[in-house]
């Protein structure tokens, strides 16, 4: 066949990428943090471990600190560059975990219908039934304040979206007529769900993804926040903000920098999530 | 109407269901003995053993989840390890104070975010649309524990407007009836002539409010906003115009009314997040809702509390959205019940 | 229009039925940390509730005002008999608990026995734990046999205004407790009103009476007019919680508390720039300190100990953590107490060294360890986060990798009094006695936290318990404290400074060492 029409169809997709203002300045956002992520070591002015305690809470530009220095007399620049890092990472493995159980029960629950459908999204929506911040809280408190825990408790809270969406797709994909077909020529269900099915559902995943992924940021940096996430030393923009109430009165900059950073990245991954969705799946628009 | 309702009560039954089974599972798993933390921490073993048998937690897990069952069955979910006092009553003695935080701020952002969806969809691609729907996508991304102390920052230290935490100023010794303070504040105006309650009141309030608006304010304007947009597109409004009715009798008289239906629906689910999603800002705020009552019973491990707090909040969750759906359908006369 | 009339009726109802409020009144309001979580003094044993309930309650004896000296309260006058094994407490007389019932004979027994008695009909409204733990009553196994004696073998009436306690054998740290909050005592009356209420209705004996708790935010007490001692001179009492330190200093400059809990080192700093508020402060027989489980590797060599004694920086963690609420210290008790041991250099910040010691064991190239970080704020260590961050940079250097592991409270207690622990953060806040430091935080018992056992110093410090004579206890003490720096199973940190500080208009407060609450004495100018 040398007529491919997916290709086309993605680069489609890119054409009307181009167009929306707000969806490149996202992804430029984006991009903007995963550089600096990845340059964080030769960004970074200083150690972001190191603690200078005679040093503590300069100013921003005082003693060599670009934007001031926290209560240790650590370089809060330098800690916001590492937790660029910190925040990508997080935001993918809560993000993988969320998408890989998420669309293999929503890929389940559509496929096979009956009982089966019945109780994973009965228990779906039992999930729902908490608020997300809620449940995640719940689940840290029982695996214990950790990095990994946070990142497996984002990632469980968001299977739920992820599989109704799934569902909902392999639903509408399944009456069509390839399956029928495929069906009838024996092909197996596994493959059948992994090569046909699957591929045709890629947009919304890919919108859910993004939308997730400002997410999995923001409720990392609030369960750190509430000390039930990372753990010190590390520079994470919630954790960083944790002990910033002491200081509304005496020094601004432990308490604006790391929130901008929070606020930034997150409004990167919703402007070109929004922007997405506008192309890739209209229906979806709010 | 009546048998739409029953049928949505009816297949609520399993999703709570399965909500406590969750939730006394989940929490069967947590770390730390609750009979050891009933007792403080140099208790003998014996003590231990002692209030284990008392607690049942020495009897198999399916007898205890079967147990378990019984109680929530008649609201009863145990008592709290930390006070010894029930559940049930914990959460409800702090249920005014966060349901009041939930109205003002879902007031604060109706009246706020539908306005600005209406001039933005008025105004469609002009500067101030495009500005506004940046402003509300800045709002859905705001981590709000941080905007919470730049508020405090600003407006309580820098300015001096308002007081950090706290509900009303202490010393002005109002004998709350309702614990619904703004309401308690009011019959003081009637009763003393008195308006520093009600000052004091609202002061306390606006900021942790403010700070809970932000979202549901953005989600409420851009739902708005293409919510008109798809309403202007319709038919009957081509008709109004084409009647010649001036663009304001349209826009606020048809297509308005029209457009507010999903937003109805989102501000049911903002006002369901905001009742049990507030942890953070009652934290922040020192605000003596379930929010902050339920992060300090889980960082307490109080377990019975925990397991209690979580489910009572899950059936309220429920049951806002339930209300949201029934009031929807009510209104809506498209969906037949 | 049906909305509207209901509105209007509840306002009607609302109007009829709340209770005006006398404004011309004197109110302190004092600014505290944690909620209080019960009001009887049997069952609480966290400060949220007990600076509560000190105020409410009297024990049968006290602490003089500011000093250390065991006073009479309740009781006027107490006798032991000659074998120690008969304590008899002559009642004050005509003292009235605040629901007007005389406080006498019956109502001691019953505030002491409930505690102590299973039988007890108020027993079950428990759990009693300071009492529990004390050693104070039988310990029983499983299968009900008898595991433990306790001390007290029985409570007596006597007459109306006298009361036996009667041990099971003589034990001369007994009478402190009976200065102690939990050993307050309660109406009877009002136990068996409220039954397992009564921790939300408090009734007993104190300068102030419950008026009103609201959960979470605050409680309020008035004057008791009736009291039998010092009356207080304000009209009402109010606690409210300010969980957060910065929040609690804002109010007291902002004037919406009189006085408050001490806060961070930074918001003190603020505090004194701040003309309206004043700061009294008083040496307190309080330390904190850092255990390392000598039970567990590699803390069970010496030179590890000791290596780890010299890379810690206390001047940096005085500076960043404890300003002015802390100094930091050398030897494990006050220096203001007699028996220190002035002639010991303590330990220098060395790192050098430190790796030195630490290759000498064999630890070159560092390990790892788990640093329990204190979850709450104590007068001996304001805030054990911060204090375990910078310690955990300091140990980095000399190749020690410290995780930070924190728990709620009560878990913490439970691990570090199992041993479950590499390093912990701990405290005291003792009795002006070095026994109370030396020996009952060094030897045998839950408090030894460190694990740490040497027949020699206990030895000593068994000894200096049994003389008199303080000159020769003294020299027993000062060869003990050579040992333990020596051995060196703890890094002193800090003696802490008790902090009070309030509005210039707040007069006549008194801070005592033994971090005990009392708030009769203050006045509003």
């Amino acid at each position: 066949m040398p007529f491919n029409p997916e290709n086309t169809l993605w680069y489609d997709h890119w054409l009307q990428l181009k167009q929306n203002r707000s969806a490149l300045l996202g992804l430029a956002i984006i991009g903007a943090f995963v550089v600096v992520a990845f340059l964080a070591p030769v960004l970074a002015t200083h150690d972001p471990l190191v603690q200078n305690v005679s040093l503590r809470l300069s100013k921003p530009f005082e003693n060599g600190y670009l934007l001031g220095s926290d209560d240790f007399g650590r370089d809060i620049f330098s800690r916001i560059l590492y937790g660029a890092r910190i925040s990508l990472v997080i935001g993918a493995i809560a993000i993988g975990i969320s998408l890989t159980v998420g669309t293999a029960l929503g890929l389940i629950s559509g496929f096979y219908g009956g009982t089966l459908d019945v109780l994973i999204m009965g228990l779906v929506d039992v999930m729902l039934a908490f608020p997300y911040i809620l449940l995640a809280i719940v689940i840290v408190s029982i695996l214990g304040p950790s990095l990994n825990n946070a990142m497996i408790a984002i990632g469980i809270v968001g299977i739920p979206r992820f599989a109704r969406i799934i569902r909902a797709q392999v639903l509408a994909e399944k009456e069509n007529d390839y399956v029928m077909v495929e069906r009838s020529l024996g092909t197996s269900d596994l493959e059948l769900m992994m090569v046909s099915i699957l591929p045709n559902c890629m947009a919304p995943i890919i919108v859910q993804v993004t939308l997730g992924y400002a997410g999995a940021i923001l409720s990392s940096a609030a369960l750190s926040f509430l000390g039930l996430g990372t753990q010190p030393p590390t520079p994470e923009w919630g954790l960083m903000l944790a002990s910033a109430k002491q200081f509304v009165a005496s020094a601004w900059w432990v308490v604006t920098f790391p929130g901008v950073a929070i606020l930034l990245s997150v409004l990167g991954f919703n402007l070109f999530g929004d922007g997405l969705r506008d192309i890739l799946d209209p229906r979806l628009k709010d | 109407m009546i048998k739409y309702i029953t049928k949505r009560l009816i297949l609520l039954i399993p999703t709570l269901f399965g909500v406590v089974t969750i939730v006394f599972f989940m929490m069967s798993l947590a770390p730390g003995d609750p009979a050891r933390l009933a007792l403080g921490a140099h208790a003998t073993p014996e003590a231990v053993e002692a209030m284990r048998h008392e607690l049942g937690l020495d009897r198999p897990l399916h007898i205890q989840y079967l147990n378990y069952l019984k109680q929530v069955a008649v609201f009863d979910f145990g008592k709290s390890i930390k006070t010894g006092e029930p559940v049930l009553y914990e959460l409800l003695s702090r249920f005014p104070a966060t349901i009041e935080l939930s109205v003002v701020s879902i007031i604060i952002s109706t009246i706020l975010g539908i306005l600005a969806g209406i001039i933005s969809a008025t105004r469609q691609n002009s500067m101030i649309d495009f500005g506004a729907m940046f402003a509300a996508l800045v709002g859905v991304s705001m981590p709000v524990f941080w905007l919470a102390l730049i508020l405090i920052m600003v407006f309580s230290v820098g300015l001096n407007l308002f007081p950090t935490g706290g509900r009303i100023n202490i010393r002005l010794f109002m004998d709350p009836l309702t614990q619904f303070y703004l309401l308690d504040a009011i019959v003081y105006i009637f009763r003393e002539g008195d308006f520093s309650y009600f000052l004091s009141a609202l002061k306390h309030i606006i900021l942790p409010a403010v700070a809970l608006a932000t979202i549901p304010l953005a989600v409420i304007a851009r739902v708005t906003r293409s919510s008109m947009l798809e309403v202007v597109r319709q038919d009957y409004i081509r008709t109004a115009r084409a009647k010649g009715l001036s663009e304001r009798t349209v826009i606020y008289k048809h297509a308005l009314r029209n457009a507010l239906l999903p937003v109805i629906t989102i501000i049911g689910i903002e006002f369901g997040y905001n009742l049990a999603g507030a942890v953070l800002t009652e934290e922040i705020f020192s605000w003596p809702g379930i929010g902050r009552w339920l992060y300090s019973a889980v960082t307490a491990r109080d377990i019975p509390a925990v397991q209690g707090g979580v489910i009572l909040i899950a059936v309220v969750f429920v049951l806002v959205n339930l209300a949201v759906d029934i009031f929807y359908a009510y209104i809506n006369p498209k969906i037949r019940y | 229009m049906k909305g509207t009339g209901i509105l209007l009726m509840t306002i009607l109802v609302l109007i009829c039925f709340t209770t005006p409020i006398n404004a011309a009144q004197k109110t302190l309001v004092y600014g505290k940390s944690q909620a209080a979580i019960a009001l009887d003094p049997g069952v609480v044993d966290e400060g949220g509730s007990s600076i509560v309930v000190s105020q409410i309650f009297d024990s049968l004896l006290a602490y003089e005002p500011g000093g250390t000296k065991v006073i009479p309260a309740l009781a006027e006058k107490y006798e032991i008999s000659a074998d120690g094994k008969e304590i008899t407490f002559f009642l004050r007389k005509g003292v009235k608990f605040h629901d007007g019932t005389d406080m006498d004979a019956d109502a001691v027994v019953f505030s002491l026995a409930r505690q102590q008695f299973k039988d007890h009909p108020y027993n079950q409204y428990g759990p009693w734990k300071y009492w529990d733990t004390s050693g104070f009553k039988d310990m029983f196994k499983k299968d009900g046999s008898l595991k433990k004696k306790g001390i007290i073998k029985d409570i007596v009436k006597t007459d109306d205004h006298t009361v036996k306690v009667l041990l099971n054998k003589a034990d001369a740290a007994i009478m402190v407790n009976f200065t102690l909050y939990f050993t307050s005592i309660v109406s009877p009356t009002a136990v068996k009103k409220y039954g397992a209420d009564f921790r939300k209705n408090p009734v007993g004996t104190g300068a102030f009476k419950f008026v009103k708790w609201v959960k979470d935010d605050h409680v309020l007490l008035k004057k008791n007019k009736a009291y039998w001692g010092e009356k207080a001179k304000v009209d009402n009492l109010v606690f409210k919680v300010f969980p957060d330190a910065t929040a609690r200093s804002m109010a007291l400059i902002k004037g919406e508390v009189d006085i408050i809990e001490p806060p961070d080192a930074d918001n003190l700093k603020e505090l004194e720039k701040n003309p309206r508020v004043k700061i009294m402060s008083k040496e307190g027989l309080t330390m904190g300190y850092i255990c390392m489980n000598v039970e567990r590797k590699p803390f069970d060599n010496k030179l590890v100990r000791q290596a780890v004694n010299h890379a810690i920086d206390k001047n940096e963690i005085i500076q960043a953590v404890y300003g002015k609420l802390g100094s930091a210290a050398t030897m494990p008790l006050p220096p203001s107490l007699w028996g220190f041991n002035k002639n010991i250099a303590p330990y220098t910040y060395d790192p050098g060294k430190a790796k030195e010691l630490l290759a000498k064991a064999g630890h070159a190239d560092g390990f790892e360890v788990d640093l329990f970080a204190l979850p709450v704020s104590r007068p001996y260590n304001p805030n054990g986060k911060k204090v375990g961050e910078i310690m955990q940079a300091q140990l980095k250097k000399v190749g020690i990798n410290a995780k930070i592991v924190t728990y709620d409270i009560g878990t913490y207690w439970d691990k570090v009094d199992a041993g479950e622990f590499d390093m912990c953060m701990t405290g005291w806040s003792g009795e002006p006695d070095p026994n109370d430091w030396l020996h009952r935080l060094f030897t045998a018992g839950y408090l030894n936290s460190a694990r740490w056992k040497n027949d020699v110093y206990t030895d000593l410090v068994t000894r200096a318990r049994s003389i008199s004579n303080v000159a020769q206890r003294t020299g027993l003490y000062e060869k003990a404290q050579e040992i333990i720096h020596e051995e060196a199973p703890i890094v002193m940190l800090a003696y802490g400074v008790l902090t009070a500080p309030m509005r210039d208009n707040v007069e006549g407060h008194i801070i005592y060492p033994s971090s005990k609450l009392v708030l009769r004495h203050i006045s509003l100018k």
